[in-house]
């Protein structure tokens, strides 16, 4: 059921028909039959390991909070988290190290016989296996106390508008707002409608169309593309992948909202980031903190020295990767964006406009941005390839100026800057002082004006083919 | 809009009041399309005005006449066959008969039975023979139906009765169906779409050429169940397509068109037509050279012709009185 279809839209009318008929504790039951509803959609079975999570979770969650000795506090951790991870180990990764294991042994002239499970992918087992480790840790931690109803826990496990694509939401900030009444308030509607519209303009209207670039050039046999193809695809899936995914955290916030709850904000023009840094403060920010808190600090951080805070920025990019899928291509750009986290660091110790002429200083913003923004892309070039030759095939002729067929490149250059471009220059303007205001008055003009410019897209212009959500398959 | 801050009394939130006024606007400004639409669609496409002539057409067909020969297709159909040509090959062999041609891009058996029922209820003379032009595996494609393409211009929602479950399979198609069905904007959005991005990039015909090659819908095996039958839902397809056509006392007929780039006839489907009594006219073997051949599957003028003539050449030893 997805948010760009009929179905789910039918679906979400029934959902808030119903809902603000009932009470508090109504609700929640509603909202959970609903969720797992919704999640039987794609696959009924897959639900049972939601339950299971959600049992383990919570009885965990409990034993720790009870528990007076450490001993018996790290074992309770230990069991939510081996669930968690197991879960996730099994139905991820496990065909994946087998299979490169398999591959090592015949490299090394074995005759291991390992048999892959060929196990399909629970969708959004990464989202929600990660949402209720936070909130374990966090009970182990103190930070929070463990959810007193079962109901309320089992929601926030798996409420729909963020259950197979986030935002990875923290205990603290939602389970809250499972357990205290919601009220219907003014303004709501208007607020979730402008976050679902937007969010449906930028996956229907941009990501969608911008795909059949992205997939012409990505399915081509890579050697026989010009470098300004091979620019054209990476730019075009740089797009492509951001309003696909905020589009998707923009509609479960919007969608959210009308049921009272306010989800986190998961994006934040990260193509105007300045730093590798900055841009990880601004994309995926839910999974981003989540590996920094859950992950980087409990490595050490920045605590040992110079040396250890490489290695951890590393390894937890490396397993941000890793976490996306369980591929060389996601690995490599995990590695990519440790090394580049690593390295500003280094450099960030001296400015490096510092000695720069005072013209120079001025473009020095926007160099930063364009640094940044080509360095993200050549993530996004491993990220989006088949596989790690495919990329360092593109990349070599993207060094050495291929030449080639320049009308498509053209063409579909149009085709990117027509879709793409209004909402960068939106956006950017929505951007000041560092973060993402509002500029325009809401009841004015203007603003009537973007909003009637997306509805139009939408209506106007909506792709041939509906794609499913990118990051469905994480 | 996705930038803005936002809890409840936030000063950056959309008033209802300019939502009210925006959607109202809206609402306006898409019943004038709609309704400019209606009143213009025929010059959108070759489609829709090829769609609107031949209901003209088949409506101002008398009562009484010679018997109609209705031929049933795609691109190949529309391609191949001259109606002029055939009636006029048949009538030398002292066969008189109209012909007509019904042709629409893209579309398989999944859509055929509801572009029959719709043209033999316009019709103002039931056809006598029906005869369905494929090539390759336009009769054994198990995609679904064009819901879109099915509302638009070959189904109503009094079909809804039997299209739901039989062609259209979920409740996004069935949705997507009675938009197309209800709303002409709904209906051409994507040729609006093609115009519009037309007139911003001079170069998109040739762009979407390349973007938007249309996959091969899956197509079951012929032989999916080893016992030289055709998949459950080709077989079905094929089962109520004739079925439809025999209700209203037609005959149907296949013909398997030539193509340059020639296909395999799955024995499958040959026991299938046979034992549904449907007689299979073979045209792959048809002499013809390159220059028959606009592209790889669509015949020229001087295919066509070979072609006609080969129709009227054949047709008489099938056609039942």
């Amino acid at each position: 059921m997805l948010f760009n279809s009929y179905v789910f839209w039918l679906f979400q009318g029934l959902v808030l028909l119903v809902y603000w008929r009932l009470s508090h504790r109504q609700q929640n039951g509603f909202l959970l039959l609903a969720s797992y509803v919704f999640y039987s959609a794609w696959d009924w079975r897959f639900l049972s390991l939601i339950l299971l999570s959600t049992v383990v979770d919570y009885l965990a969650s409990h034993r720790i909070h009870r528990s007076t000795g450490p001993r018996q506090r790290r074992a309770w951790l230990a069991l939510s988290l081996g669930t968690n991870l197991g879960l996730l180990g099994l139905f991820k990764y496990f065909d994946f190290f087998v299979a490169e294991l398999a591959a090592l042994a015949a490299a090394a002239g074995l005759q291991w016989n390992l048999q892959t499970l060929g196990i399909v992918l629970p969708v959004g087992i990464s989202f929600y296996t990660f949402q209720t480790l936070g909130y374990t840790v966090d009970v182990y931690r103190r930070q929070v106390a463990p959810a007193r109803s079962p109901l309320d826990f089992a929601l926030y496990v798996a409420f729909f508008p963020q259950l197979v694509a986030g935002p990875i939401e923290r205990s603290a900030r939602l389970l809250p707002q499972m357990q205290a009444p919601r009220r219907w308030r003014r303004g709501d509607f208007a607020a979730g409608l402008d976050d679902v519209l937007m969010g449906l303009f930028k996956k229907v209207a941009v990501a969608d169309n911008l795909a059949p670039i992205v997939n012409h050039i990505f399915a081509a046999p890579p050697g026989s593309l010009s470098a300004a193809e091979v620019m054209l695809g990476v730019y075009a899936f740089a797009i492509q992948i951001y309003c696909d995914f905020s589009g998707y955290s923009s509609i479960a916030r919007g969608v959210a909202r009308w049921m009272g709850f306010d989800l986190m904000r998961n994006f934040a023009c990260p193509y105007r980031a300045r730093s590798p840094q900055e841009f990880w403060r601004r994309w995926h920010i839910s999974l981003s903190t989540w590996l920094r808190d859950y992950l980087y600090v409990p490595l050490g951080g920045n605590r040992g020295g110079r040396l250890a805070t490489y290695r951890n920025l590393l390894l937890t990019m490396l397993l941000g990767g890793l976490w996306h899928g369980a591929a060389w291509t996601f690995i490599v750009w995990g590695a990519l964006h440790g090394g580049w986290l690593g390295v500003h660091r280094a450099l960030s110790a001296r400015p490096a406009w510092v000695g720069l002429r005072q013209a120079a200083r001025r473009l020095w913003p926007l160099l930063s941005v364009l640094a940044t923004f080509h360095l993200v892309c050549l993530g996004w070039l491993y990220f989006r390839a088949e596989s790690t030759a495919q990329a360092a095939t593109m990349l070599g002729r993207l060094g050495s100026l291929a030449a080639g067929e320049g009308s498509f490149a053209m063409s579909a250059g149009v085709m990117l800057a027509f879709f793409a471009l209004p909402l960068l220059v939106y956006e950017a303007w929505q951007f000041h002082g560092g973060r993402m205001v509002p500029r325009l008055p809401r009841h004015g003009l203007a603003y009537g004006s973007v909003l009637a410019y997306a509805l139009g897209m939408l209506l106007l212009f909506p792709a041939p083919r509906q794609n499913e959500f990118i990051y469905f398959q994480f | 809009m996705s930038g803005a801050a936002g809890g409840s009394g936030d000063p950056g939130l959309p008033t209802a009041r300019l939502l009210r006024v925006l959607l109202l606007a809206l609402l306006c400004l898409l019943l004038l399309a709609e309704l400019g639409l209606r009143h213009y669609e025929a010059r959108l496409s070759a489609d829709v005005a090829q769609r609107a002539e031949l209901r003209a057409r088949l409506a101002a067909l008398p009562e009484q006449g010679p018997p109609l020969l209705l031929f049933l297709g795609n691109s190949l159909t529309r391609a191949g066959v001259d109606a002029a040509q055939v009636a006029a090959g048949l009538a030398a062999q002292g066969r008189v008969v109209d012909v007509e041609v019904a042709h629409r891009n893209d579309t398989t058996l999944a859509e055929w039975r509801a572009m029959y029922a719709a043209l033999a209820q316009e019709a103002g003379r039931t056809p006598r023979w029906v005869v369905i032009g494929y090539a390759d595996r336009h009769l054994v494609d198990v995609s679904p139906a064009d819901p879109t393409l099915l509302g638009a211009d070959y189904a109503s929602l009094a079909d809804l009765r039997w299209l739901v479950g039989a062609e259209l399979r979920s409740v996004s198609a069935v949705v997507e169906f009675v938009l197309a069905d209800r709303l002409r904007l709904f209906a051409h959005r994507y040729r609006l779409r093609r115009r519009l991005l037309h007139a911003l990039i001079p170069a998109f015909p040739a762009l979407a050429e390349r973007l938007y090659v249309r996959a091969p819908g899956p197509t079951a095996p012929a032989d999916a169940a080893g016992d030289g039958r055709l998949a459950p839902l080709a077989r079905e397809r094929l089962q109520a397509l004739a079925a439809r056509i025999r209700a209203d006392g037609a005959q149907p007929l296949v013909v398997a068109m030539p193509t340059r780039a020639g296909y395999v006839l799955p024995r499958a489907l040959v026991t299938e037509l046979d034992a549904l009594g449907v007689a299979l006219l073979d045209a792959r073997a048809l002499p013809l050279g390159a220059a028959d051949f606009n592209d790889a599957h669509h015949l020229s003028a001087s295919g066509r012709a070979s072609y006609g003539a080969w129709l009227a050449a054949r047709l008489p030893t099938v056609l039942q009185d």
